[in-house]
């Protein structure tokens, strides 16, 4: 039985997507069929994995808004590794406006993504930067919650804003709704800044924080440009390697646990 | 309760106590309002806490800015170098790989200062929106003091920003229909 897991973090630009695509990559390399569903309408996740979101012929935009038409259908799988993915369309947009006046709309993806646990062992939500119905929608199918946290001060102000939405998520719609960890992403090594908000972080969270840093990396700025992010992966780059640890320290989640 | 003077270090930021107490709920999910009745005194104390954000807005606003001045002399330094190792290119050992690595490095704070020029206009954003609030809430104060349905308001709205705000209204509003 396979663990959905929703990288979630209002704030933009704080990783999400290089999670989804590396901690994905990683968990893949040691064996696990992974999935990542693209939940954001800017599709960077798609665009990524050298997908060109305004060619796929189905994306999360319908399997959301068309009862007919189920997860499975629109997923399309990268060559060589066990990393599958459901793309975004721009379209996706347009998911807010479409699902309002339905009944049930904040378990639309629940309902479609849920049968797949049996086929994946690891599924990610890419979620877009805003509090919406997508948003809702993925903290409501998920089982936990990875929130990448900048080692800045001001993204604490939006990660008291995530464990807001989380705990109302918790009462209103999802009672089992856990979070797998805080990531701490782009720590800058220059700076005495991220070591203090590092530091915070590790004590405010305790043993909800990741021990893997990830740091910030040339490599990584560069990679959505050169539109194949996951070359650092494959490659022998330190950030790639942060994600591996961080995907052996996912895997210990589910050890302990057991 | 701390009544001491708001220490600058990121260890001692209001939020991280909010973040301890939301963590506790998320955690152990029984005491859901734990929050429940907070007394009239309530309303200095969240004026108090208000005007220390503040001020700690203030602090973080000269610190990145301090940062960013310093990230755009280091930058100099790297252009300079660089430009010396273009230059000189024949005469050095090797000097298409340490190119190489400057210009990562350069790159590097170019991504910087980026960031923290982004960061700064927020933290003006946020130190905008903390001296409104404070503005509101000391009208409220002098017009309906004493009221509880203003103090009910008034812890409502107190230390949320608008986001958490509009958040928690959509999702009853999402719920409800
Ligand atoms: N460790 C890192 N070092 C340097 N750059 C990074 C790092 N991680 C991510 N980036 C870069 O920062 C930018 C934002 O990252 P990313 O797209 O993963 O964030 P996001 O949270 O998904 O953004 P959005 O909120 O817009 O969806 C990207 O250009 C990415 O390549
Ligand atoms: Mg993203």
């Amino acid at each position: 039985m396979g663990k959905i897991i929703a990288v979630a973090q209002h704030k933009g630009g704080t990783g999400k997507t290089t999670t989804c695509i590396n901690l994905g990559a990683s968990l893949c390399d040691m064996g696990k069929t992974v999935l990542v569903v693209d939940l954001d309408p800017q599709a960077s996740f798609t665009v990524s994995m050298g997908i060109n979101p305004l060619q796929v012929e189905k994306s999360i935009h319908q399997v959301l808004v068309d009862p007919n038409v189920d997860m499975k259908s629109a997923i399309l799988r990268r060559p060589t590794l066990n990393f599958f993915i459901v793309p975004a369309h721009v379209d996706l947009a347009m998911a807010e406006s479409e699902l309002a006046g339905r009944i049930g709309r904040e378990k639309a993806l629940h309902k479609k993504l849920a049968p797949l646990k049996e086929d994946f062992d690891y599924i990610f939500i890419d979620c877009p930067p805003t509090l919406g119905i997508l948003v809702v929608n993925a903290l409501a199918a998920a089982d936990s919650v990875l929130i990448p946290i900048q080692c800045e001060p001001l993204t604490l102000y939006g990660v008291k804003h995530l464990l807001q939405v989380i705990n109302l998520i918790r009462e209103e719609v999802n009672p089992a709704l856990k979070i797998e960890g805080v990531l701490r992403t782009m720590y800058d090594r220059r700076t005495k800044l991220s070591e203090e908000v590092s530091d915070s972080i590790q004590q405010t969270f305790g043993n909800l924080v990741f021990s893997t840093i990830i740091y910030r990396h040339v490599k990584f700025a560069e990679g959505p440009i050169h539109e194949m992010p996951i070359n650092f992966y494959a490659s022998r780059s330190v950030g790639a390697d942060e994600y591996r640890n961080l995907a052996k320290e996912i895997l210990t989640h589910e050890t302990q646990k057991a | 309760m701390k009544l001491k003077k708001p220490d600058r270090s990121v260890s001692n930021m209001d939020v991280l106590k909010d973040i301890r107490g939301l963590l506790s709920v998320t955690r152990g999910r029984e005491d859901v309002t734990a929050d429940g009745v907070r007394g009239e005194s309530s309303l200095a104390a969240e004026t108090a806490r208000l005007e220390a954000q503040i001020r700690y807005y203030q602090e973080l606003v000269q610190k990145q800015q301090a940062e960013l001045h310093r990230v755009e002399g280091e930058k100099e330094e790297f252009a300079a170098k660089l430009k010396a190792l273009g230059s000189g290119k024949d005469k050095l050992i090797s000097p298409a790989s340490k190119s190489a690595a400057l210009g990562e490095d350069a790159a590097q704070l170019e991504a910087k200062i980026a960031e923290l020029s982004s960061a700064l206009s927020q933290i003006d954003g946020l130190l905008k929106l903390r001296a409104q609030e404070l503005l509101k809430r000391i009208a409220r104060l002098f017009q309906e003091a004493g009221q509880g349905e203003v103090a009910i308001e008034f812890r409502k709205a107190a230390s949320e920003l608008e986001v958490v705000e509009n958040f928690a209204h959509f999702l009853r509003v999402l719920l409800e229909q």
